[in-house]
């Protein structure tokens, strides 16, 4: 189709509240009786054919009523990676020679299929495999998916609409080429959304896609996957293999052909796929394109000058939604004695009052459990920790209980010694370190803060005091990429906040944005000469 | 091996099987799905019909199995082939294997009829009873021959012999080089518009055939 068009311009998706006795609360309810009552064979998709995985089974349970299995999946094996790289292979000439608009209709559709008949299904899925709420499940599975699809076909048109000048007498073009070879697409457990913008980013672009899952999250990448192809994409774009990850690493880190890999998980294994591209470095066809979101320890640093009808909404919901499971979530706080003295009985009153239990069942809880028995020890040994220390006093929560679920309450620890590592290690849980620190210190303390841990992902100043704010804006320059000024360090949304961090937090591309999009292309500049010069020489010549 | 195909046909989907549909280059699966739609058969059934394969597969196995004979007389061997498959498998760090749209125990039953089956590891080859494609099945295969021997994919030379431009292609998709050789489906110009990395009239020239593959799996 010979045509300039114009994609679609983005909107945020609107996010639905399913108050009691609303309709969507009602289809949502039928989703998840539903879901709960199946034992999914979670298969992977090679080629387009859905098989289980060969290796050892992996079930997958309800975080909040784990001995509820909702599905069982298979561990790839070396030989089920491979499949999924020559079936990506086998698929790459014609998914590359397919126009933008024609690759663009595939996701948009996909959106709006999501925001219609699609919805209660992945976010039914993602409140009974990942423990959300309602609402942490629509801003997540619905929502914030949506408009990773809108928004990154208008960015990626935007991206392929930058051009080169042209003096007189030539066309300079400029095009921007899928990368040659495959993107290993990486998702994490805590995000339905990020399950479905990391493969499909790339393949936008034209890119085709390893997709490995977490295994705790592989309920709802089941139904993503469904949801693919119910918009049209073809067979081998997009691969999903499931499992731990092992033969991933053995088979599809060293290929040749790995182009890219999009990556959101903990550092550690960040920094393992890393040093694997660098060992193999001298095998690739390309260097790979690295991308990674990892952890974060994010910080809310309040000015004696702060508004304290916001704070403890601010707090709570930045560190304990979704358990604090999120990358962004607050997890260190620093008050001074002035506001800690008139805010803190109420907060930790607010603190004890939050509902947890089993969300699929009461839809009208605040938090679910942590994702497996694995968080919930690592939980559970920083709290006691936090107990045997001296330098510690545990505010609020300290209770965890594995019996049915895996919950950890909401706990807030006061602890003295600004360098503990309460304030430097990401626990990845409903657990949030207070230090108090004395008024006239407020810029001690934000320089102390600043770096107190190796990540810099999300962060917020709370304060009314201009020369305050400024004065974070400044200082913590490199402690965020995402900063916030008077809300919570969390709830970044695509098109607003681009998101991501530096430092041990990531390669800060932003994920739904056209930063992010420049990485799983390579460009080709064109130039066409139209009337070439009769003779090689200069007139200096003479 | 038509009367085969109709017999097991027969005992596992309880009608006759009166359309035979194009079997050569394609994968017992494919075969299968085509002779179910080609003869009317209502694939709604339970479980649709890959439910059906397993059984098929097993049937036509046994089948072949009991008409083994027929093997001899109806099959047909091309000169060279044997001595072909007993000189590369004296070359160092040298593995074969098939690719093949038959399953794995009939791909066992007709090489053996020939006396082949012992230069075949059928361990690291791949099968019609697999749902990939050519190419991908390649790939699949070239992984449980690094698996086998320890070796890492990138690292594993491997070279496709080929009967049809389709399977050319299929090499270029699963990392391998092609060996393209006519007499088969496909004439040397044919196979030779395909891109081959090499082009043999047959296999009766087994030294340069040798030197071919040696070449080939040359480290670059």
């Amino acid at each position: 189709m010979d045509a300039v068009t114009r994609t679609p311009v983005p909107v945020n998706e609107p996010v639905r509240q399913y108050q009691p006795g609303s309709h969507e609360r009602a289809v949502l309810e039928s989703k998840i009786k539903e879901l709960t009552g199946q034992r999914a064979e979670l298969t992977m998709t090679i080629g387009g054919t859905q098989q289980m995985a060969a290796g050892e089974p992996i079930e997958v349970v309800q975080p909040h009523n784990r001995h509820h299995v909702l599905g069982r999946l298979g561990n790839a094996t070396s030989v089920d990676v491979a499949a999924a790289i020559y079936a990506a292979k086998q698929a790459a000439p014609a998914w590359r020679a397919l126009s933008f608009d024609d690759r663009a209709a595939i996701f948009l559709k996909a959106a709006d299929l999501l925001a219609g008949p699609w919805r209660a299904t992945l976010n039914a899925a993602t409140m009974l495999g990942q423990s959300k709420s309602p609402y942490q499940a629509e801003i997540d599975a619905a929502a914030e998916l949506i408009d990773f699809w809108r928004y990154n076909v208008y960015f990626a048109r935007r991206l392929l609409s930058e051009q080169p000048e042209s003096a007189p007498g030539a066309w300079n073009r400029m095009e921007y080429r899928p990368l040659e070879g495959f993107v290993l697409a990486i998702t994490p457990f805590n995000f339905t959304s990020i399950a479905g913008n990391l493969p499909t980013a790339p393949a936008l672009l034209g890119n085709v896609v390893i997709w490995k899952p977490s295994p705790t999250q592989q309920l709802a990448a089941h139904y993503l996957m469904r949801l693919f192809e119910a918009a049209g994409l073809p067979p081998g774009v997009i691969n999903l293999v499931t499992g731990d990850g092992q033969a991933v690493s053995q088979v599809a880190l060293p290929h040749p052909d790995l182009a890219g890999i999009h990556f959101t998980g903990s550092t550690g294994t960040f920094q393992h796929l890393w040093r694997a591209v660098g060992e193999n470095i001298g095998r690739y066809r390309n260097y790979p394109r690295v991308v990674g979101e990892t952890g974060g320890k994010d910080f809310v640093i309040v000015h004696p000058s702060a508004e304290q009808g916001s704070l403890a909404a601010i707090l709570i919901r930045g560190a304990f939604e979704y358990q604090g499971q999120k990358c962004s979530a607050a997890s260190r706080a620093y008050v001074p004695e002035s506001v800690w003295a008139r805010f803190r009985d109420d907060f930790l009153a607010q603190v004890e009052s939050l509902t947890i239990g089993d969300v699929t069942a009461d839809l009208s809880l605040f938090m679910g459990a942590v994702i497996d028995g694995r968080a919930f020890a690592k939980h559970a040994a920083a709290i006691e920790r936090a107990r045997s220390r001296a330098s510690i006093n545990v505010l609020a929560g300290g209770r965890y209980d594995d019996a049915d679920g895996y919950f950890v309450w909401p706990t807030v620890l006061e602890c003295s010694d600004p360098a503990d590592e309460v304030f430097t290690t990401e626990y990845f849980g409903p657990i949030l370190a207070v230090h108090v620190y004395p008024d006239s210190a407020y810029e001690q303390m934000v320089a102390q803060a600043a770096d107190a841990a190796p990540y810099a992902l999300t962060g917020s100043v709370v304060a009314t005091d201009r020369a305050a704010i400024a004065h974070a804006t400044e200082a913590l320059r490199y402690s965020a990429g995402n900063f916030y000024i008077n809300d919570k360090p969390t709830g970044a949304i695509v098109g607003q906040q681009p998101f991501g961090g530096a430092r041990a937090s990531g390669t800060d591309d932003k994920a739904g944005s056209i930063f992010n999009l420049t990485r799983w292309v390579s460009a080709r500049a064109i130039k066409e000469l139209f009337v070439p010069p009769p003779d090689y020489r200069y007139p200096h010549m003479g | 091996m038509r009367g085969a195909y109709v017999e097991a046909f027969g005992v596992v989907v309880g009608r006759p099987l009166i359309q035979l549909p194009q079997t050569a280059g394609r994968s017992e699966s494919e075969v299968f799905f085509d002779a179910l739609a080609l003869n009317g058969v209502d694939t709604r059934i339970d479980g649709g019909p890959e439910r059906l394969l397993d059984p098929f597969s097993a049937e036509l196995a046994a089948v072949l199995a009991a008409r083994r004979d027929d093997l001899v007389s109806q099959g047909r061997l091309m000169p060279g082939a044997a001595e072909a498959l007993a000189a590369v498998a004296k070359l160092e760090g040298m593995a074969q294997t098939v690719l093949t749209g038959n399953s794995k125990p009939n791909a066992m039953l007709k090489l053996r009829a020939f006396g082949l089956d012992g230069y075949v590891d059928f361990d690291i080859g791949g099968y019609g009873t697999e749902a990939y494609p050519r190419g991908t099945l390649l790939g699949v295969a070239r992984q449980r021959a690094a698996d086998k021997h320890g070796v890492p994919l990138a690292d594993l030379a491997t070279v496709y012999v080929a009967d049809s431009p389709v399977d050319v292609h299929a090499a270029r998709v699963g990392g391998a080089a092609s060996l393209a050789v006519a007499g088969g489906r496909a004439s040397a110009a044919e196979l030779r518009e395909a891109g081959p990395d090499a082009v043999l009239p047959d296999l009766t020239d087994t030294a340069g055939l040798v030197n071919l593959i040696a070449r080939l799996t040359e480290a670059p």
